[in-house]
């Protein structure tokens, strides 16, 4: 009698559990493209951290009562193309997180599981350096997390005319998203009217570019615009000051990482007539002060200050696409696709945060989410806004922001043709 | 200031750590008669040692020089006794011998790796003096890596060529058998290239570290061309590794001066590939 | 369990089968012949670009810019081995890991035919439709297999021997009459333009080609798996890349579940077993895991 009881209530109580456990046993799979390995390798904890981080405050109340569940899977071995097979057939993630610049190796494959198999959602923050016309329709439900690169490039070219340049040399690293940088700066720079004296190419993992300063030296430029790695413009600064150097440079985001000053030296940037780098930046909002104060409280802050652009970014995307699968009521990404503008732009209720966002759609209501990153909203092939400044290095562990660029713009730049 | 005054005196500047290592690699190869790929790590060592005593111990920087190329030595020794000694007692043939340090490079570097992270270390605690020398900017630190490799391939001149373990150590390298019929030492002898090897790699590897960064793939990147500049120089020969060292410097300066830079490394290896087909076909003749 | 046909595994087994390929032909050259061959990447690398180039910016058909391709591979190791197949082995093994290095530079620089690092593609399989990349795997299959099986039959034939003879003694089998410099210069063109071949058809399997992919990891994986599969062996090479390539990069990616901190190391921890292993295998067994399995008649 005591052994029936006993089996019977262990019985009632697996019973109750497996149905506790299937409610959550059908998490939302995100499989994360990150890079653990290779000359990237140094960014694979920073983003799985910021995309954490994210992923835990949605967690809090997830969209269709289904939590996120993350595969942060290292690609800087295999390559992309081999990862991204393996997380999407393998994994059968239902979202395929950050592509990057070898998405095109594997792009036909892609969309046409999508097309059978209604999945992956394909958000990515690194999408910028893909062909404007890819993306944000349900066919190829791409949508980035930043704006382009090459607009991005245009800001640098904008900003250095802004400061009285009229003469430049552009400096770039043998490296696929770089080199498409400088292209777009060359552009850039001239349809401003400045006169691009040289455009120069660096091989990466170098100990010294002295040479390649001193050609560039050699012209005479008002400015010279390096699209290159942190260690790789910080040995560029170091070897300028070097050789008596005093110039104006202008670097692009990666140069906001701490390897930066401590490669160059604050005294060889401070011999500069000024060392700028145009990213991008936060909004004023309240969704920024909202961002901060979890971020800065948070496991996760040592990764990164909170104005760090890939952690905004992230923080941004993963809030988009979760708001966009509770809007479409399913994890189908053509349907998915359909919501994406939807809930980012107006008409609707500004939300500055994911959880004022799920509880504004759980309650029936249109939104329009406004992110940390800007405004957040998306043209017709998944490119979103973005807001561009300028930043200078005060000490080896802290920059500022010096000014605001004109991101009308600097759109206007990019789309701009090329002079004759 | 002409492109040329710039270009030699930048390629000075640039060969000083690289004639560091190449002294020391060509010194295994002259004793051994094989190249050390694992070189590489000797160097890459060097620099994470006097990371380790200058940012962590808190060493002024070029105190930390002496216990760093010490150590440095230690580790060349190390190699050569588990590894290198026991594969030449088997009979391991030269092809064979440059990969099996192939192999012990990938286990030195990536055990390194698992240590040290892909994370890259500075020597934060030093900042460099500025001068300006013949129109051309320098610091301090390219100053000190200039003397110490003036001072340093004068040392091992002397010592290969006028001391009596110098002497050893080519008797054993040219003739090993009557070398050691005449009662030479050759674990004493070698041992000792070995050390002073690997403490000119780590010298290497410091400059190379203070001029830019650290990380595991300092050495790595380099070995092709000190491999090179070995090769050029004539195996064994100090003066060689000198020359060559300033000769391939310079003619990287002077391209990168006036076209990509890649090509001045393509040029480097067309030279060097017609290099080697020139010496084979004299000693032939 | 894994899905035979996904994209995923045709994509990774034909991955290992250029590998398979690539390390026979190096067993034909080095196990054999006794050349040092330390540029197999710039021959495979050449392979790849040239049909990608001869493909997408001339428009050639898909066979006939194949064809060409490997033509181009077999020319330029005709004239590399002219150079090097005279030099010792050390300074042929310098030599021609300075001509891979060569290649991958001129890669990067020459932009306007390769598109340098911003990538180069996107290159189609040979045959359209659903199963497009299963008939690529399965020509790589058929290949691989083929090359295979000339290794077997040409260590047991007489040009096998002459080879043989060749790496062992060359003065010896010079006095005996053997014009070995010809015999060397046009094996070490075939098995090149082999391995160029193999080159061209992973241009379709990766569909975008980059100059990272031609850096001297391609020649050190195929070494270590020669060595520790055996390099006198005709099947040395398969044994080898399944247990080091197939085992880390196809099997324990697969099937091996950690959890993310730790997933990172495993490359890293590939790499270095990767450096253990062929030290200790070139101290304690020379001619692989599987110890002397030379072919009688090769001794002279």
């Amino acid at each position: 009698m005591q052994k029936l009881l006993t089996s019977f209530g262990v019985a009632a109580a697996l019973l109750a559990g497996t149905a506790i456990a299937s409610a959550e046993e059908n998490p939302i799979k995100l499989g994360h493209l990150s890079v653990h390995t290779g000359p990237y390798g140094h960014f694979g904890p920073h983003f799985d951290g910021a995309s954490d981080f994210a992923i835990g405050l949605i967690n809090e109340n997830p969209p269709l009562g289904r939590p996120i569940q993350a595969f942060h899977q290292d690609w800087g071995t295999l390559g992309e193309g081999q990862v991204a097979r393996r997380l999407v057939e393998q994994e059968g993630v239902d979202i395929l997180y950050n592509i990057s610049h070898n998405y095109e190796s594997y792009r036909d494959w892609l969309l046409g599981f999508v097309a059978q198999n209604g999945r992956p959602a394909i958000p990515s923050v690194f999408a910028g350096s893909q062909r404007v016309e890819w993306g944000g329709t349900p066919e190829e439900p791409m949508f980035r997390g930043s704006p382009m690169d090459t607009a991005q490039a245009a800001a640098v070219a904008q900003h250095a005319q802004s400061l009285g340049a009229t003469r430049v040399v552009i400096i770039a690293s043998e490296d696929s998203g770089m080199q498409m940088s400088q292209d777009s700066a060359i552009k850039a720079a001239k349809v401003l009217g400045m006169e691009v004296l040289a455009d120069i190419d660096i091989q990466t993992e170098q100990t010294s570019y002295r040479s390649e300063v001193a050609r560039a030296n050699s012209l005479n430029p008002d400015a010279i615009l390096v699209f290159s790695q942190a260690e790789e413009g910080g040995i560029i600064v170091k070897n300028a000051a070097e050789m008596g150097m005093s110039v104006l440079f202008l670097g692009e985001p990666n140069w906001l990482a701490e390897e930066f000053p401590r490669t160059a030296t604050m005294g060889a940037i401070n011999r500069q007539k000024g060392v700028y780098i145009v990213g991008y930046t936060h909004s004023d909002s309240p969704a920024w002060d909202y961002f901060k104060e979890k971020w800065e409280a948070s496991d996760y802050a040592r990764l990164s200050p909170a104005g760090d652009s890939y952690t905004m970014q992230m923080y941004d995307m993963l809030n988009m696409t979760a708001l966009a699968i509770e809007a479409a009521g399913t994890t189908d990404a053509r349907e998915w696709a359909n919501h994406v503008r939807e809930v980012s732009m107006a008409p609707g209720k500004k939300v500055y945060s994911y959880a004022e966002g799920i509880a504004a759609l759980k309650a029936g209501e249109d939104i329009d989410y406004e992110g940390v990153t800007g405004s957040y909203d998306y043209t017709d092939t998944g490119v979103v806004s973005g807001q561009f400044a300028a930043f200078s290095w005060n000490s080896p562990s802290e920059w500022e922001q010096t000014a605001l660029i004109d991101g009308t713009a600097v759109l206007e730049l990019d789309a701009a043709p090329m002079p004759e | 200031m002409s492109v040329v005054t710039s270009a030699l005196v930048l390629g000075l500047i640039e060969a000083a750590p690289l004639v560091l290592a190449a002294m020391g690699f060509t010194l295994i190869y002259y004793l051994n008669g094989f190249t050390n790929v694992a070189f590489a790590e000797n160097i890459t060592f060097g620099a994470f040692f006097a990371v380790i005593f200058t940012s962590i111990l808190g060493l002024d920087f070029y105190l930390s020089i002496i216990p760093a190329s010490l150590l440095s030595g230690a580790v060349s020794v190390l190699t050569y006794l588990c590894i290198f000694r026991p594969a030449l007692r088997r009979g391991v043939g030269p092809t064979e011998m440059i990969i099996l340090s192939v192999g012990l490079s990938f286990a030195l570097r990536y055990g390194a790796r698992l240590i040290f992270g892909g994370d890259l270390y500075y020597f934060d605690t030093v900042s460099p003096e500025y001068y300006a020398f013949l129109g051309v900017g320098v610091t301090s630190f390219q100053i000190t890596a200039l003397v110490l490799v003036a001072v340093l391939a004068s040392l091992l001149y002397v010592f290969i060529y006028r001391t009596r373990y110098g002497e050893m150590m080519r008797a054993l390298a040219n003739n090993e058998e009557l070398a050691l019929a005449s009662g030479i030492n050759p674990t004493l002898v070698s041992v000792l290239i070995w050390f002073i090897a690997g403490v000119a790699g780590g010298l290497a590897g410091v400059f190379f570290g203070v001029f830019s960064f650290v990380n595991t793939l300092v050495g790595w990147n380099l070995i092709l061309i000190v491999i090179m500049i070995s090769i050029i120089g004539g195996v064994g020969s100090i003066r060689g590794a000198l020359i060559a060292s300033v000769v391939v410097g310079i003619v990287t300066s002077s391209i990168s001066l006036v076209a990509t830079p890649l090509y001045g490394e393509v040029l480097l290896l067309v030279l060097f590939i017609a290099f080697l087909k020139i010496r084979q076909m004299r000693a032939r003749a | 369990m894994i899905d035979l046909l996904s994209g995923y595994a045709i994509f990774s087994l034909s991955t290992v089968l250029v590998f398979v390929a690539l390390a026979t032909l190096l067993h034909l050259q080095f196990g054999l012949a006794g050349i040092v061959n330390f540029g197999v990447v710039g021959f495979w690398g050449l392979g790849m670009y040239a049909f990608g180039i001869l493909l997408l910016n001339f428009q050639l058909p898909y066979f006939v810019a194949l064809i060409l391709a490997v033509a181009i591979v077999a020319l330029v190791a005709f004239v590399l081995g002219w150079v090097v197949l005279d030099l010792d082995s050390q300074a042929q093994l310098v030599a021609t890991l300075a001509f891979a290095a060569v290649i991958a530079d001129l890669v990067t620089t020459e932009k306007w035919l390769t598109k340098g690092v911003v990538g180069l593609g996107t290159v189609p399989h040979p045959f359209g439709g659903a199963q497009s990349a299963l008939w690529l795997l399965l020509i790589l299959l058929v290949l691989t297999v083929g090359v295979i099986v000339y290794a077997r039959l040409l260590g047991r034939s007489p040009f096998g021997r002459l080879l043989a003879a060749i790496r062992d003694n060359e003065v010896l089998a010079r006095n005996l009459g053997k014009d070995t410099s010809r015999a060397k210069l046009i094996f070490f063109t075939l098995t090149s333009a082999g391995m160029g071949l193999f080159g061209a058809l992973s241009a379709p399997v990766r569909q975008f080609l980059t100059p990272d992919l031609l850096g001297p990891g391609v020649t050190f994986s195929v070494w270590i798996a020669l060595i520790v599969g055996g390099k006198r062996w005709p099947l040395g090479g398969l044994l080898g890349v399944l247990l080091t390539i197939f085992v880390f990069d196809f099997l324990i990616e697969t099937y091996l579940r950690v959890p993310s901190d730790w997933a990172q190391i495993i490359p890293i921890l590939k790499l270095m077993l990767y450096g253990v292993t062929l030290v200790l295998v070139l101290l304690f067994r020379p001619f692989g895991l599987l110890g002397d399995r030379r072919q009688p008649t090769s001794h002279l």
